[in-house]
């Protein structure tokens, strides 16, 4: 303050303290840097995700990126709160028939439970034939994508779908 | 763009500053409006008559663009003989085209757009349908048109777009100098067109408008859509869609399609890129079923179900509330909220037996038998909704490793940052243990066949298990009808054809 009185710029030296000087970027301690693309909108800026501690600490802009030149958005600069937020869920929850609350479940229990109810419905839906023409399908099973899935998983995903006979799927892409 | 594509919004500041002309059509004012060299409002709903006025203005005033070096119809390089292109006389400087690329056109390049209703490459029209070369028939595609957007006047444009004349003149000037031998325009649009009730024609009016311009597949041209979510290109591209299969490959009709020959001489002409569709479908198939695809099975192409009408969104939300559909996956969106008429998409949740939603919070889709507003309104009750539902929670995008194509088509490979945490994992996980689970209950019926005989082998990483996102990737290539994964995916052979010189 006194600096700044004497008429020094109030945005150099002046402005510093002790506390100032002992700040560090987050950066700098990360065990880790992963170049990653911003999941927002399709224009695919380049992310640079800093790791400390199995924690996500930063994530800023890739300066490498061809697409962004280190830039993010607001919304983008603020991806690493999607990742970190209390309220994400990180456990299976289960609701049965006619149930009023959520319970627990094991993810593996869950894994083999579903996989169970694909394979009945399946069995119990299908149709060899519609109208007197080969179809080889099930109209009981269903699949709705978001616009975020990853390519590979878009593909394994219609890849299943459509061995299982399961013709209607669907994706944000038409929606 | 400046506000919801604002990183993507420097490269058109960019351009501005180097002398580009931006123009900004809008009903609403808005940032980018006041970074533009001219703003036009425009009435909502009637770019048809803007964008019909600039057909009009350029085939009336004969300023459509004809080919660069006046070769009668053909570009540059032109083999009279074998009647195909030589891409080294326009390739990049340094870009050595591959020798099995094949390099089709001319004559032979005549596929007509169509109903792509059921894929993308258009009906299957004559590779040799009349022609006159003067433009002059009347009944030729170049006279009707002009006959067709005769009726879009700058007049009209004034009354219905609320655009005056003297404005509309200033851009329909501005893009007629910005195209031709030396210079592209580039038109750029969103979900103001794509979901607006008549969202195709006015992109149909547009590519027309390009094509006029000379401004299709050149450098700085084209009819570019800002895409709103990260790899929402990529989704229809590899789709999760029900009309169609990876790379724009139709699925098959059950009234329109028989065997795999009979598929491919209804799907599409022989001409231009699509006339290597049998390598195309052949290679997916061999992706998907290995060495049980031989050329004796038409390469278990009878394995894929028959479509018999739309299996759409809106059609699987009905077939939910009648009863039909029993078993729902929801990926990563939430339908009840960003769907068209939630109450229908919880009705429908409420019929069924099962639900697995997958993502990073329970969304309304996921606990809707508790908080729906028809059980505050009492039209659903709790207790009597008998859907189970499986929360199963999602890693994020810097939990797991993959591919984006972002919205001018570029993919884009994300390393993985670190674990996701507790039960969070990617759907890659999910789908391929699902499905390996789902092999090891199948038995031997003829009906587990397609499922039992899929290749699902791909190297598994880490303690969790994860496929191997990069071989998955691979695999996107398809395989050759040999069995092999191609070299490039520039050279999907047709089985038993010679390599291509």
């Amino acid at each position: 303050m006194i600096r700044q009185l004497k008429g020094e710029d109030g945005r150099g030296r002046a402005a510093r303290s002790a506390r100032t000087d002992a700040l560090r970027p987050h950066v700098e301690e990360a065990e880790t840097v992963a170049r990653s693309v911003c999941p927002y909108c399709a224009v695919g800026c380049g992310q640079l995700v800093y790791v400390k501690d199995g924690e996500v600490t930063q994530i800023e802009g890739d300066p490498d990126s061809p697409i962004s030149r280190g830039r993010l958005c607001p919304k983008g600069s603020a991806s690493r709160q999607l990742v970190t937020h209390p309220g994400r869920q990180t456990k299976v929850l289960y609701r049965r028939p006619y149930g009023t609350e959520w319970e627990p479940l094991d993810l593996e229990t869950a894994m083999d439970m579903i996989a169970d109810r694909v394979v009945r419905t399946r069995r119990e839906t299908w149709q060899q034939t519609y109208e007197g023409r080969q179809v080889r399908r099930t109209l009981g099973i269903a699949g709705l994508g978001g616009a975020t899935l990853d390519n590979e998983e878009n593909y394994l995903m219609k890849k299943l779908y459509t061995a299982l006979g399961a013709i209607q799927v669907e994706n944000q892409a038409r929606i | 763009m400046a506000e919801c594509h604002p990183v993507g919004y420097q490269w058109v500041m960019e351009a501005r500053e180097r002398g580009a002309k931006v123009f900004h059509i809008d009903p609403r004012f808005s940032r980018t409006s006041a970074t533009v060299d001219r703003y036009l409002p425009i009435r909502a709903g009637t770019d048809i008559v803007l964008l019909g006025a600039l057909i009009n203005y350029m085939l009336s005033n004969g300023l459509d663009f004809r080919d660069t070096e006046d070769l009668d119809g053909l570009f540059s390089g032109y083999d009279e003989e074998t009647g195909r292109y030589d891409p080294s006389s326009w390739a990049y400087e340094g870009d050595v085209p591959g020798e099995e690329e094949p390099v089709e056109g001319g004559e032979r390049h005549a596929e007509a757009a169509g109903a792509d209703s059921y894929g993308a490459r258009g009906a299957g029209a004559s590779a040799t349908p009349p022609r006159d070369p003067t433009l002059t028939d009347p009944r030729c595609v170049y006279q009707i048109v002009k006959r067709h957007y005769s009726r879009y006047t700058p007049e009209m444009v004034e009354e219905l777009c609320g655009i005056p004349p003297e404005r509309f003149h200033e851009l329909a000037e501005a893009i007629t100098a910005n195209s031709g031998r030396e210079r592209t325009t580039a038109w750029v649009y969103s979900v103001g067109w794509t979901q607006h009730s008549v969202g195709v024609q006015y992109i149909r009016a547009a590519a027309i408008l390009q094509l006029l311009l000379g401004n299709m597949g050149r450098p700085g041209g084209g009819v570019m859509a800002l895409r709103g979510h990260a790899s929402i290109q990529g989704s229809t591209d590899i789709p999760t869609l029900f009309n169609l299969l990876p790379g724009y490959i139709a699925m098959p009709h059950a009234y329109r399609h028989g065997g795999l020959d009979d598929y491919l001489r209804r799907e599409g002409a022989d001409t231009g890129w699509w006339g290597n569709r049998r390598a195309y479908v052949v290679s997916l198939l061999k992706a998907w079923w290995g060495d049980a695809a031989t050329e004796d099975n038409d390469y278990c192409f009878g394995y894929l179900p028959r479509l018999t009408g739309d299996h759409g969104h809106y059609a699987t939300v009905m077939g939910q509330i009648d009863g039909t559909v029993k078993g729902y996956f929801v990926v990563g969106e939430n339908p009840v909220v960003g769907s068209a008429n939630g109450k229908a998409q919880r009705l429908g949740l409420a019929n069924l037996d099962w639900l697995v939603v997958r993502d990073l919070v329970p969304v309304e889709t996921a606990t809707f038998w508790k908080d729906a507003p028809e059980i505050e309104t009492g039209e659903l009750r709790t207790e009597e909704i008998g859907t189970e539902v499986f929360f199963l929670p999602a890693a994020s995008h810097v939990e797991k490793e993959g591919t984006f194509t972002n919205t001018q088509r570029l993919l884009q490979w994300r390393e993985k940052a670190l674990d996701p945490p507790g039960d969070c994992r990617s759907d890659l996980w999910f789908y391929y243990h699902l499905g390996k689970r789902i092999r090891q209950r199948l038995g031997d019926d003829e009906i587990d066949r397609p499922v039992k005989e899929l290749t699902w082998d791909y190297p598994e990483i880490g303690e969790r298990r994860d496929p191997d996102a990069e071989a998955v990737l691979r695999e996107i290539n398809g395989r050759a009808a040999g069995g092999r994964l191609p070299a490039s995916p520039r050279s999907p052979s047709p089985p038993g054809s010679p390599p291509r010189s």
